[in-house]
């Protein structure tokens, strides 16, 4: 029991061993030229630590929201597409499909809701 | 997948003919609302003439729409009411008298929300097709709560409540305290919903199901950790479904919602909300009480006296009008929670004080808030108890009419409060809990203070300096929805005969 995970401790030590190589290594080799730009974990981009009440546009949520809205909704049709061939077996073929339909009907609406009320538009 | 096969989808389809109203009414109202015009005159006529391109279409027959989709689930209610004699369950939903006279009650207080929207929420330039919506869907919600058989079903049905009503709640973007409403009602609304959920994951510990009717004594007496579980699960659900019905140590959120709402709102929180979480709490404890009855009693009465007493306490200092009956409706959950306490030794009385009180408090508190909507000018809401100075004078009717409600609030004869307090408190005799009814009534006599206020200062208060009498907010609908309120206290107070049976009647057990 306790020996199946044997691999998994392998690959921790193996892990560890391999990190602390590489950080030794580049502390014993490499060179020190310190300033502010180096000590940042990311050297491009945006700055790491910032005001967190910093303003960007609204248009930002909005698309992040709907995005989410839509993202989840879409997930709950992967149980549905997958079940679909024993429903059809078990003869509620139509039955599942309508399902389906009607779920749909429902994103199209909110789908709707969100185009017409401007929510994409970006200007 | 065999339930399935067998199922009658048309019975099913006809006896949640009210929700499917609900819902097919709000989608309809969500559709024409985004293809609603956008200007009076077509766009020939809009070129001469830029000044009367300022006034947009009014959104009204939206909102007269949205009523009539709920007046004829009202009437489906009804006629559901009369045809079922036994309950009926069809998977998850169940229907029974009992919810089906909660959703009248709670469709009633939608129909009335949404009159009491008709020309503020156009003057307060509120989007009307939005507000529309969120009630009706909000009201399929409570439907979904107040008619499940499995707690799954009943907390989709609180969510999908609670949602609209944070919305609600902050619906008016450019009121800043509607704004916070909004927020402290979404954050504080989602920690509830968390503990609720919460609870019934320990109620599914503890019973192996989440249905309703599956909780039985077998289960829980053999295995000493499931009683452990139940009592953890009570404790949870308590949190959560206090928090819902603004029970003391949790109602904190109540009177900073109440005030920052728009009034019509507020009217609908108070009456709708607070019966569609009470009657899912009542759901609850019918099935959770006989297995733990000393105990969840004991917890229940507690809550109830400290409700009853913080409410009416705090409600002696408030000087804004909306805040005293925020805090009143927190001492009316109090006494509702009494209701609850004696179910565990006479259920059917117990649930039928409990629908009598949950009915008579929606009337009066629509009424109250109605006429405080109506006193608001020139797009100001009325808040504070000393501009109702001199009210008497000037608009007797509005100021008897209020003056009814408030005492009804009171519990004072001859209106339906004093009847509701009675049977209550003769339920809670009848059970046994002397202590509690003593409380009650002090707690009683405490509120008479703060409800008897406003009427001294609107007939007997001198009006400081005469301000210029500005045009009130008009609308027929909103004076309907008072006179309908007053004539239900007042008839249903001295004639209870006729409801009284007709709610026992729903109670079959």
């Amino acid at each position: 029991m306790l020996s199946s995970y044997f691999p998994i401790a392998v690959l921790f030590i193996f892990a560890l061993i391999l990190g602390g190589v590489f950080v030794g290594l580049s502390a014993w080799i490499g060179r020190r030229p310190y300033n502010k730009v180096r000590l940042e974990p990311y050297e491009c981009g945006l700055e790491p630590a910032d005001s967190p009440r910093k303003r960007f546009s609204v248009k930002f949520f909005m698309v992040a929201m709907v995005f989410l809205l839509f993202d989840v909704e879409v997930t709950l049709l992967f149980p549905w597409a997958t079940l679909f061939k024993q429903f059809i077996a078990s003869g509620l073929g139509v039955f599942i499909f309508i399902e389906g339909l009607l779920f749909i009907a429902v994103l199209v609406i909110g789908w709707l809701y969100v185009v017409r009320k401007g929510a994409l538009k970006w200007e | 997948m065999e339930s399935l096969l067998n199922t009658d989808w048309l019975a099913l389809a006809y006896n949640e003919l009210p929700l499917l109203l609900l819902i097919v009414g709000g989608t309809l109202v969500l559709l024409a609302d985004l293809w609603w015009p956008q200007h009076i005159l077509p766009r020939w006529a809009r070129r001469k003439s830029a000044t009367v391109d300022v006034h947009v279409p009014d959104r009204t027959p939206l909102l007269l729409f949205g009523m009539l989709a709920a007046l004829v689930a009202f009437i489906a209610c009804w006629r559901l009411w009369v045809q079922h004699e036994m309950p009926n369950q069809m998977g998850m939903l169940v229907i029974d008298r009992f919810s089906l006279v909660g959703g009248m009650m709670i469709i009633g207080s939608t129909i009335a929300g949404l009159a009491l929207g008709w020309g503020y929420l156009f003057q307060h330039k509120l989007p009307i097709g939005e507000y529309t919506v969120l009630m009706l869907f909000a009201t399929a919600g409570a439907w979904c709560m107040i008619s499940s058989a499995n707690l799954l079903l009943a907390f989709v049905g609180i969510e999908i409540l609670s949602i609209s009503a944070y919305v609600l709640a902050g619906m008016d973007t450019k009121n800043r305290l509607s704004v916070e409403s909004g927020l402290k009602y979404f954050l504080l609304g989602a920690v509830a919903s968390a503990f609720l959920l919460f609870g019934i994951a320990f109620f599914y510990g503890a019973t192996g199901t989440l249905s309703l009717v599956g909780f039985t004594n077998d289960g829980i007496m053999q295995a000493p950790t499931s009683q452990f579980y139940l009592i953890l699960g009570t404790a949870f659900f308590l949190v959560g479904i206090g928090f819902k019905v603004a029970l003391a140590p949790f109602h904190t959120w109540t009177p900073d919602v109440y005030e920052g709402a728009p009034i019509p709102v507020t009217a609908w929180f108070a009456s709708a909300v607070k019966a569609a979480a009470f009657l899912l709490f009542a759901r609850v404890m019918l099935v959770v009480l006989p297995l733990m009855p000393a105990l969840g009693t004991q917890l229940i009465a507690g809550l109830a006296i400290a409700t009853m007493f913080i409410g009416n306490m705090a409600a002696l200092w408030q000087d804004n009008i909306k805040r005293l009956l925020a805090y009143s409706s927190i001492a009316h959950a109090g006494y509702a929670a009494l209701a609850l306490v004696t179910m565990a030794t006479i259920p059917e009385a117990g649930i039928t004080s409990l629908l009598w009180y949950l009915m008579s408090y929606s009337v009066m508190t629509i009424g109250a808030f109605a006429v405080v909507q109506l006193l608001g000018r020139d797009g100001e809401e009325l808040t504070s108890v000393g501009a109702l100075a001199g009210l008497g004078e000037r608009h007797p009717w509005l100021a008897a009419c209020l003056s009814i409600f408030l005492l009804s609030l009171a519990g004072l004869p001859p209106t339906v409060g004093f009847m509701a307090k009675y049977y209550l408190l003769a339920n809670l005799v009848a059970a046994g809990h002397w202590g509690l009814t003593i409380a009650a009534i002090i707690s009683s006599l405490i509120s008479v203070g703060y409800y008897s206020y406003p009427i001294v200062v609107m007939y007997f208060r001198p009006v400081a300096n005469q301000t210029p009498h500005n045009s009130m907010n008009v609308g027929v609908p909103i004076r309907l929805v008072i006179f309908f309120a007053a004539l239900a206290v007042l008839v249903a107070g001295i004639f209870p005969d006729r409801l009284m049976s007709f709610i026992q009647n729903s109670v079959l057990l």
